[in-house]
């Protein structure tokens, strides 16, 4: 056996972001450590600042058209990884801006709290570009363990610990399966790679081991029935986390699933899709009835997320090129309303102290600007025209009726009616009822900027959606033969 | 012989396993799981996999078996709080487990025998079990090797952030 790695300067050079991030927070890292007294503020604004510049470079990437495979194929940069990167740090960027004022109410380990935040983001990108079930399991397993820590930070507070408990016990279960699925799965194909699996025969292994996965990326992305901590954790977790919780991972593991279901297994479309509907309907059906009872806001759009996700598994059901393109512009849509909606959470909860939707009554006397924020995030989430969430609804609506999926487009227009309702009696708290407490809330200038950012996503995507659109039609071009090999290789697949 | 080894091995496997949640007292349980622990290594030298079975020996047996029973006493709990009654959930999982078990097993012929034939060893002879261990994670699986070790300065930093002591009294005060 021989030593056959070659790495020439040119190959790293894909690996670049992923490289310069892990520098660039580990001189964060250093730099908190060694400086006593610094003010957390100034480490925010380093992280802002270097993920910024990953940012940059793959947007240069992605202009360029820079791509290529890695070590044997474990590691792909292509435009869809590209995409779901720059995702993933435009979220990162956000959730640290936001998270400024919140972190000023830690005792200890303030700057901490930004390098594990980076550190997620950083695994999260390495889950855009994983192409093999080990990478997968690996990346999967380290933007989690960042999560663990980040959810239970709060340590004087129980709700806080509670929710870091139940999300790591769940988590490791959750990466039981993984590892299980991924072993049947290695047992029955002898390879890793999703772009080998994609001419084996169906076998019951295969079938067991791919569910094993999905349950763990289902309980990822929060989707029916793989969703029970999402409820506590998002309550107990400190706000920015939630945030950051709410999009970051689901947009990663969307990637994962995207690559493994239209590269590994587009042979067994015809099964596959089944279970997408069934996820999908659960979804948005059990998300959008409880939410219509909660009382806090963090729970309210942490099932509200659930129901989200059951929209993007629309995407997935279709299981087209379209499919696709919509599952990515309908992320880009909910990224800048959750944000942005979290934002304005964030900002008065750090005020008033509190979560409950209740003391959201009269919002609109003591802070007209994150009342009318609230109730452009609110409406995009729910999809009213002309903001981007009706596109985003409309974008994946299309991909279903392509493929002939009524039954499922019944099921998620009614389901908008539904989630109208619970949104709308947030803004009516806010706008008619009285407040108890009509002292004005004064907004921070980096939650300002947040919310600013939110606005401007949820506006441009919504009337001018041209250049997204085009963007990830150009990001998910690789699939637009999936249709193609599902019919050549129907008549050898047996439905695994 | 090799078959006999085999069922040897296999068989203490599943009793030792099923001690583990048959038996009442903790302590117990995760001796019994020490023993199914060294068994388990033992099945990996039938198969040629020296490496693999020392690691089963050192980081199972060694590190994660002591952690468990460091949990075991420090929690000290009482006789009445170490058990909920799961067995509707146990027999249910239990069932759909089992099924599993049988789909995989019916879906193909057994093959013990080629089980014993196929752990003839045709890479590692050459250079030997470490070594080729050794030269895949440096090379064809170098992109999930360096990704784990950032995985634990993660967890460095976190057990950290998490478990030091004195924070809450001294700031609080």
């Amino acid at each position: 056996m021989t030593f056959d790695l070659v790495l020439s300067g040119s190959d790293l050079l894909l690996l670049a972001p992923e490289i310069f991030l892990t520098v660039w927070l580990c001189v964060v890292l250093a730099i908190d450590f060694s400086i006593k007294n610094l003010d957390h503020e100034n480490i925010a604004y380093l992280s802002v600042g270097g993920v910024i510049a990953t940012l940059l470079n793959l947007l240069w990437f992605d202009y360029l058209g820079v791509t290529g495979t890695l070590f044997h194929d474990m590691f792909v940069l292509d435009r869809l990884a590209i995409f779901f990167k720059i995702f993933v740090l435009l979220s990162t960027v956000l959730v640290i801006l936001s998270s400024i004022d919140y972190v000023k109410s830690f005792r200890f380990f303030r700057g901490e709290y930004y390098f594990l935040v980076m550190m997620s983001a950083l695994g999260m990108m390495f889950m855009a570009s994983a192409h093999d079930l080990l990478s997968v399991f690996v990346t999967l397993e380290f933007s989690t363990f960042g999560f663990y820590v980040l959810v239970a930070y709060l340590r004087d507070d129980v709700k806080s610990n509670e929710a870091g408990l139940k999300f790591f016990i769940l988590g490791v279960f959750a990466a039981g399966l993984l590892a299980y699925g991924v072993s049947l799965v290695y047992g029955e194909t002898g390879t890793l790679v999703f772009s080998e699996m994609a001419h084996t025969p169906g076998s019951y292994g295969l079938a067991i081991g791919f569910l094993m996965i999905f349950a763990a990326l289902g309980f990822k992305i929060g989707a029916v029935p793989f969703h029970s901590w999402i409820p506590d954790t998002y309550h107990g977790a400190p706000t920015p986390v939630t945030a950051f919780l709410s999009i970051a991972p689901k947009g990663a593991a969307m990637a994962i699933l995207i690559r493994m279901f239209y590269v590994a297994l587009a042979a067994f479309k015809p099964t596959w899709v089944l279970l997408f509907v069934v996820a999908s309907i659960l979804s948005m059906t059990y998300g959008n009835i409880v939410a219509i009872a909660q009382k806090n806001i963090k729970r309210l759009l942490a099932y509200s997320g659930i129901a989200q996700i059951g929209n993007v598994l629309i995407g997935l059901a279709a299981g087209t090129k379209r499919g696709s393109d919509a599952i990515l512009f309908y992320l880009l849509t909910y990224l800048f309303a959750n944000l942005g909606a979290f934002a304005v959470v964030i900002g008065v909860g750090n005020l008033i102290k509190s979560d409950e939707i209740e003391d959201y009554n009269g919002l609109n006397r003591r802070s007209p600007f994150l009342a009318a924020a609230m109730l452009i995030f609110l409406l995009s989430l729910a999809g009213v025209p002309p903001l981007a969430g009706f596109i985003g609804k409309l974008y994946i609506f299309v991909a279903a009726i392509d493929q002939e999926l009524y039954t499922l487009l019944a099921v998620g227009l009614i389901n908008i009616i539904i989630s109208m309702y619970y949104y709308l009696v947030v803004v009516k708290k806010m706008y008619i009822n009285e407040p108890v407490d009509p002292s004005p809330i004064r907004v921070s200038i980096p939650i300002k900027t947040v919310i600013y950012v939110g606005l401007a996503g949820t506006l441009i995507l919504g009337i001018y959606p041209r250049p997204f659109i085009e963007w990830v039609v150009a990001a998910t071009l690789m699939f637009s033969n999936v249709t193609d090999m599902v019919a050549a290789a129907l008549p050898h697949g047996s439905g695994g | 012989m090799a078959n006999l080894i085999f069922f040897y091995f296999a068989g203490i496997i599943v009793l030792t396993a099923t001690l583990v949640v048959a038996l009442r007292n903790p302590v117990y349980s995760a001796l019994s799981l020490l023993v199914m622990f060294f068994h388990v290594a033992g099945l990996y030298v039938t198969l040629h996999a020296e490496f693999l079975a020392a690691i089963q020996i050192i980081i199972y047996a060694g590190a994660i078996l002591v952690l468990y029973l460091f949990v075991v006493m420090l929690l000290n709990l009482k006789r009445e709080e170490r058990f909920h009654q799961q067995t509707l959930t146990a027999a249910l999982l239990g069932l759909v487990l089992f099924g599993e078990a049988v789909l995989l097993l019916a879906s193909r012929p057994l093959r013990l025998s080629s089980m014993s034939a196929s752990s003839e060893p045709n890479v590692a002879s050459a250079v030997g079990n470490t070594e080729s261990i050794g030269e895949l994670l440096y090379s064809t699986y170098l992109f999930p090797f360096e990704v784990a070790s950032l995985i634990l300065l993660v967890a460095m930093i976190g057990a950290v952030i998490l478990s030091k002591k004195g924070l809450l009294e001294s700031k609080s005060s």
